[in-house]
């Protein structure tokens, strides 16, 4: 096996992964339900993704850390395991696609309103694809060069709206009934908690794979924290009522933030760790589908996979959600369950799998 | 320059060239779809199907 990454870099892929995909959007997202109670939402969704991480990777590491399209196959045999890695490669499509949108989304609507989606959409695309060219090991490195310093653009943003934060903006705590706490986490948890299970096709390029489960859960763990924390900062900042109109609450309260009179509209901080963060969370669904054809075709190499996916990726990008509230509402309703279905498909093989072992 | 090619292309076997047939296929059918307006996969429309009774049995309205 040629391709080697370090433990620091799989934790540096998979925080990337739980704190881009949702630090602009899960306020927002959790708020619409639980009102000033999202931060429990998120906490919430935090617990029930660790504890469904906890499961996954404890299955993981009983077969041995294989590949995840390897494992399928393993355990439910050669049909069924072919078109259970199909299904994982069209999940790993879909999800890049739609991560694809957000970006122009938040483009368009927040960054540069009147732009076109197209330009921010193809650029990421062309890079990602480039990224891809270079082998799933050059992902990793660029991971574990750029994640100190978007993690410092992130504590430096969340550091500056304490400023503004009002305590009495999520008071009285608990006043939404149980069931709005239960919706908004519901929200959260498919994006991003299930998703991250893609960065299991990871796991067995690890080196050193002692304590693995661990660090993976760490990673999680720390990535959710940073989301709670936001949570409760933008709701303090904004109040619930106004964070709920907000799309991108997070990039809002920032941009009412002037440090001095020489650093105003610093929003741009956050928004650049955002896209820098997405990049990874695209590059990681797109380096899974491309791993997964890869399984499937038995080729040494996936590049040549890269250009056609890449085309598809753009045109479902565009073609999944004709408007940006169609995308939010499927999202909000519809993700969770798509990926718990899948999630509910993958423990039943593993677990298959390991029944077949022992028999 | 040739050479490479053409052994690069003498190297792929049957599965590689129907999976990347498949792959490019989809990819066409799916932009050439999207470009005439169409929806030629509609996975939104179907997933909103099945999973949309799902979440308004667990959380109403």
């Amino acid at each position: 096996m040629n391709l080697q990454v370090s433990r620091f870099q799989f934790f540096s892929i998979v925080l990337n992964f739980i704190i881009y995909s949702s630090i602009l959007m899960a306020p927002g997202i959790t708020v619409i339900n639980a009102k000033q109670d999202g931060w429990l939402s998120m906490l919430l969704a935090l617990g029930v993704g660790l504890a469904a991480n906890f499961l996954y990777l404890m299955l993981f590491k009983k077969h041995g850390y294989p590949s995840l399209f390897e494992l399928m196959d393993r355990s439910a045999g050669k049909w069924i395991g072919t078109a259970l890695n199909i299904v994982i490669v069209f999940y790993a499509l879909h999800l890049t696609a739609m991560v694809v949108r957000n970006l122009s989304n938040f483009m368009i609507t927040d960054v540069s309103p009147y732009s076109s989606p197209y330009i921010y959409q193809i650029l990421i695309l062309l890079v990602v694809a480039y990224t891809s060219y270079h082998g799933v090991k050059n992902l990793f490195l660029i991971s574990e060069l750029f994640t100190p310093f978007i993690s410092l653009f992130v504590i430096g943003s969340l550091i500056v709206i304490i400023k503004h934060f009002k305590i009495i903006e999520l008071k009285p705590f608990f006043y939404n009934p149980p069931s709005a706490i239960l919706e908004g986490a519901y929200s959260t948890l498919g994006f991003p908690f299930i998703e991250i299970m893609l960065a299991g096709a990871f796991l067995t390029y690890v080196k050193r794979k002692d304590k693995l489960v661990s660090i993976a859960l760490s990673a999680i763990a720390i990535g959710g924290a940073v989301l709670v924390i936001t949570v409760i900062l933008v709701i303090g900042n904004d109040s619930a009522y106004i964070v709920a109109r907000e799309s991108y609450p997070t990039y809002s309260v920032m941009r009412d933030v002037s440090l001095t009179t020489t650093f105003k509209r610093v929003e741009i901080i956050i928004g650049i760790a955002w896209i820098i963060g997405l990049f990874f969370k695209i590059s990681t669904c797109f380096c899974v589908a491309m791993m997964g054809i890869k399984h499937l075709s038995k080729s040494k190499t996936f590049r040549g996979y890269i250009v056609p996916c890449a085309i598809l990726v753009w045109a479902m990008s565009n073609g999944l959600h004709k408007t940006f509230i169609d995308f939010t509402n499927f999202v909000s309703m519809d993700w969770t369950l798509y990926w718990f279905t899948l999630y509910s498909f993958v423990i039943i093989t593993m677990l298959i799998g390991l029944a077949r072992k022992r028999a | 320059m040739q050479d490479w090619k053409t052994t690069m292309k003498a190297n792929k076997t049957t599965r590689e060239k129907i999976v990347l047939a498949i792959v490019w296929g989809f990819s066409l059918y799916y932009i050439i779809g999207y470009l005439a307006g169409i929806d030629p996969f509609p996975i939104t429309v179907w997933l909103k199907a099945i999973y949309g009774p799902i979440y308004h049995t667990l959380f109403g309205g």
